[in-house]
């Protein structure tokens, strides 16, 4: 009969963290992307995506089982020794240091467009930085609970926001049916997947969870939820805006909060999205932030984790600061998530086949 | 003559007349019996002389400078020596008179080579009397109320427990008042205290472990816990760490509190004092340990996490539709007084097309004639509130309720004619205060307090980023405190189902078959699946 004394991320902590992970950058510039590449079909592209995501997921998920609570980085430990451990370390932290960059930057970019046009981005970013760094210091269950706590209560606000959305769907607005035509939605269409490449976090927090069972469970969870969740929004901003207008706002769901107005009283509900949103941003950041910390930690073998917080955060946040304008952001966004989705979804399957063969060899 | 004395005083110089000057010197190394030191020799075990034996304690009791210290001599049978010692005030005369010396006194059956088993099992008509060999033992018994006697020829002391000192009565509670349950609240009597417990719960299970907490002041308690229920760990860990304190003197249980949390720094509070019997008695039932001591009239719950901190005690007597009403309440009130102040900054400052036009204008126009900035104002009404609320305390109770009345009513519309604040602003500040006294725990009042400045400050910084970046910071910080080894958000970090419903909500009580899960209770069932078996019964 023993106190827990080692805390772990059960099940619905670890698909709160993933939803939000993958789910947050939705609110960027994700719908205006899928709108530009497929047009009116921007929501039949999602499905697709997402169909795919999942297929992905599960797949990639039968072949890691074999590892069972092995992280991504343990596995290549044990494929290629010490070597193609600091080789898959070293990729995941510019993987995730490289994402984490380009939500320092347009994060505060949106706050300062839509909250605070008078406050110079540095102190935004200044303050972004430090939460961050606090809520890294505060370590990964600290953030599962609050990611726990949170990430209900913000879906409970978007289907809200959703509904009270419903009177400016137009139908008219996603016709003609398949926008800029199947080879967009197909082939062009897979750059989207980029929205689930976050699911790579998922490989390296193994370690912290109670099972391999959970992990499946949580990680499966996450997937289809923030599926969902990317094709209900992507459908709603097609029918809430058409074609040519749609490929204009550069944060399309702030855009469609802005829009809200029931009775005298409650209009311009856009400064309370964005007051939700800011948590849900400060939580990623602060989980990747973790994380980095985390894999560098374990790839150089260091005892501590919390030492590592300032140095990195003052690192992403001078990254953060060299795209010179919004224009050049978006567009190194854009590269970066060509580049890395390769990465986040073969590296864990690779690794796990290369894993199973070993051990059959050892057999 | 007095007149050519002064001048003379004043002109011609003379050596002043000595005077006794006091002057405290730095440091002092006298001292014969330091409690703390363990390298002073003192006698171990009793003397077995009279004489030894008074001799060393009128040294170590410094007697007769002690002026409440008596050392009572007495001849018994046959002339043996015996004295008895106590301090005045803190013992029962009629006792000691009745129950000791009396029978020591008149009993002529004692033997010429008594043994201290038969002096206590044939002479003392005394129900709390033990013999002890150590000497640290027996003085520690009469620094604490009891009574010691010593007799010529036998190498202990008997210690008899004759406390009976000026105690409040068991009152009212003060700060967890309730209109429904019981009524009664701890006072300064340990003993009163968990004998108030142990009537409720009437379990031979429950243990009332006695500790000592102090080196000097050395002062009594009882960890108290259900050996059925708590996780052994827990006893365990409460123990140690009660054991571990080293300061010399403890006063309260409050300084116990400060001793023991993990995080002092923090501002809310993570260990649970409460004032109510039955609030101890029901945390024991669920595995939780509870402390008191001697002299304070509350008890410590441990663990605690953050939302029982936000409960009431009168929650488990109230119908849970109520009972959920209040706890809705309690948390609209909780976020009223955290919040309010900086959402209305926020929108005023930063986000003022969320209001309707018709609103701002007329805001605007009340703020016309202020010569403060929004956020100047609201610090400064908050801090008169909060000078208002401390001064309402210190004073005595008819005057406290007076200058609440003339700090609330007359300050207040003072400082609306006289146009330093707007009356949108008096209004927010009202509503926000009545909101931080439904909090229910005095503890987590005073972190929303002091919550509140951050978050004012803050959305006067940067609107409602700054909120939401307080908002983050509070809840991931209060998410890395524990209490006791368990997450201050615990139910939350459980797999069970529907936990931060069970944290936040009351169920019916048929549905509280299981104890807390965080716990990890020996016994986790607190009832059967059926609790109302006369429902089946009836169907049958």
């Amino acid at each position: 009969m023993k106190l827990k004394s080692k805390f772990m991320i059960n099940k619905k902590e670890l698909c709160c963290i993933l939803v939000n992970l993958m789910t947050v950058k939705l609110f960027f510039t994700y719908p205006r992307n899928i709108v530009i590449n497929a047009g009116n079909a921007a929501w039949i592209q999602t499905i697709y995506v997402s169909l795919l995501a999942v297929a992905a997921y599960f797949i990639t998920i039968r072949v890691y089982e074999k590892a069972g609570m092995k992280s991504i980085l343990d596995i290549s430990e044990e494929v290629g020794k010490k070597p193609l451990k600091i080789i898959v370390g070293l990729i995941l932290i510019i993987i995730f240091t490289a994402n984490v960059t380009v939500t320092m930057r347009s994060f505060p970019e949106s706050v300062k467009n839509t909250l605070l046009p008078l406050t110079p981005m540095e102190v935004i970013t200044t303050m972004l930085a430090a939460a961050i760094a606090v809520a890294a210091f505060a370590g990964i269950f600290s953030l599962s609970r609050i990611h726990s706590i949170y990430i209900p209560f913000a879906g409970i606000i978007l289907v809200i926001l959703l509904i009270m959305l419903t009177p400016y769907m137009n139908i008219v607005n996603i016709a003609p049916l398949f926008g800029k035509g199947t080879y967009n939605i197909l082939l062009s269409g897979l750059e989207g997947l980029s929205i689930f490449s976050d699911i790579l976090v998922l490989f390296v927090l193994i370690p912290f969870c109670k099972s391999f069972n959970e992990v499946k469970k949580g990680g499966g969870y996450a997937v289809i939820i923030s599926a969902v969740v990317s094709c209900v929004l992507v459908f709603f901003y097609n029918m809430i805006y058409a074609n040519p207008v749609a490929q204009e706002f550069i944060f399309p769901v702030y855009q469609m909060t802005r829009l809200i107005r029931i009775g005298e009283f409650f209009q311009r509900l856009d400064a309370f999205f964005e007051f939700i949103w800011s948590i849900a941003m400060m939580l990623y950041a602060g989980v990747y932030l973790y994380v980095i910390c985390y894999i560098f930690k374990s790839v150089f073998n260091l005892k501590y984790t919390k030492e590592l917080i300032i140095p990195f955060v003052i690192i992403i946040s001078c990254i953060s600061f060299i795209p010179s304008s919004i224009v050049d952001l978006l567009r190194s966004g854009t590269i970066l998530y060509r580049i890395s989705i390769p990465f986040c979804i073969l590296l864990p399957v690779g690794l796990a086949v290369l894993y199973r063969i070993k051990g059959h060899k050892n057999v | 003559m007095k007149l050519f004395d002064a001048i003379k005083r004043l002109c011609v110089f003379s050596i002043p007349k000595s005077s006794n000057e006091f002057v405290l010197e730095k440091s002092q190394s006298n001292i014969e019996y330091d409690v703390r030191a363990e390298k002073v020799e003192k006698p171990e075990k009793v003397f077995k002389t009279y004489d030894e034996n008074l001799k060393y304690i009128e040294k170590r009791f410094s007697y007769p400078q002690n002026n409440d210290f008596v050392i009572r001599k007495l001849k018994l049978f046959k002339d043996t020596k015996a004295f008895l010692i106590f301090f005045d005030g803190m013992v029962g005369s009629d006792i000691v008179d009745l129950a000791i010396i009396k029978p020591l006194l008149e009993i002529p059956q004692i033997s010429e080579r008594a043994d201290k088993n038969e002096i206590l099992e044939k002479v003392i008509a005394h129900d709390q009397a033990t013999y002890q060999d150590k000497f640290e033992n027996v003085i520690d018994d009469v620094n604490f109320g009891s009574c010691a006697l010593f007799v010529d020829g036998i190498d202990a002391a008997f210690s008899l427990d004759v406390r009976n000192w000026g105690h409040r009565p068991i009152e009212k509670p003060e700060m967890e008042q309730s209109l429904y349950g019981p009524k009664e609240a701890f006072s300064e009597m340990l003993r009163n205290n968990s004998a108030l417990v142990r009537k409720i719960l009437k379990t031979e299970k429950l243990i009332c472990e006695g500790t000592v907490v102090g080196k000097v002041s050395k002062t009594r308690g009882v960890i108290m816990y259900i050996s059925d229920i708590a996780n052994s760990e827990l006893v365990d860990e409460v123990r140690n760490r009660i054991n571990a304190i080293t300061t010399d003197y403890v006063f309260a249980i409050e300084e116990i509190s400060l001793l023991l949390e993990e995080k002092t720094y923090m501002i809310t509070s993570q260990i649970l004092g409460t004032e109510r019997p039955d609030r101890v008695a029901r945390a024991l039932s669920e595995g939780r340990v509870a402390l008191i001591i001697n002299g304070s009239p509350k008890a410590l719950i441990f663990p605690t996490n953050a939302f029982e901190l936000m409960h009431s005690a009168s929650d488990a007597y109230l119908r849970y539709p109520y009972a959920n009403m209040t706890r809705v309440l309690r948390l609209l009130a909780m976020f009223i007084t955290l919040l309010l102040p900086a959402f209305y900054l926020a929108i005023t400052l930063y986000h003022q097309e969320m209001i309707p036009t018709y609103l701002a204008y007329s805001i605007s126009a009340a703020r016309e004639n202020v010569p403060f900035p929004s956020v100047i104002e609201l610090l400064i009404m908050n801090f008169s509130f909060e000078l208002i609320r401390e001064a309402g305390i210190r004073m005595p109770s008819p005057i406290g309720s007076t200058l609440g009345i003339v700090g609330g009513l007359i300050l207040g519309q003072a400082a609306v004619s006289a146009k330093i604040v707007s009356p949108l602003m008096i209004i927010i500040i009202a509503i926000t205060g009545i909101g931080s006294f439904a909090t229910s725990d005095y503890s987590l009042g005073w972190s929303y307090r002091m919550i509140r400045f951050i978050f004012i400050i803050l959305a006067g910084f940067s609107g409602f980023y700054g909120i939401a970046l307080g908002v983050f910071l509070y809840a991931v910080l209060l998410g890395a405190q524990k209490s006791f080894g368990v997450p201050f958000l615990s139910p939350i970090a459980s797999d069970k189902k529907g936990n931060i419903g069970h944290s936040l909500f009351v169920s019916p009580i048929w549905k509280n078959e299981k104890r807390p899960d965080f716990l990890s209770d020996k016994d986790i069932d607190n009832q059967p699946k059926i609790s109302r078996k006369w429902k089946i019964n009836k169907k049958k």
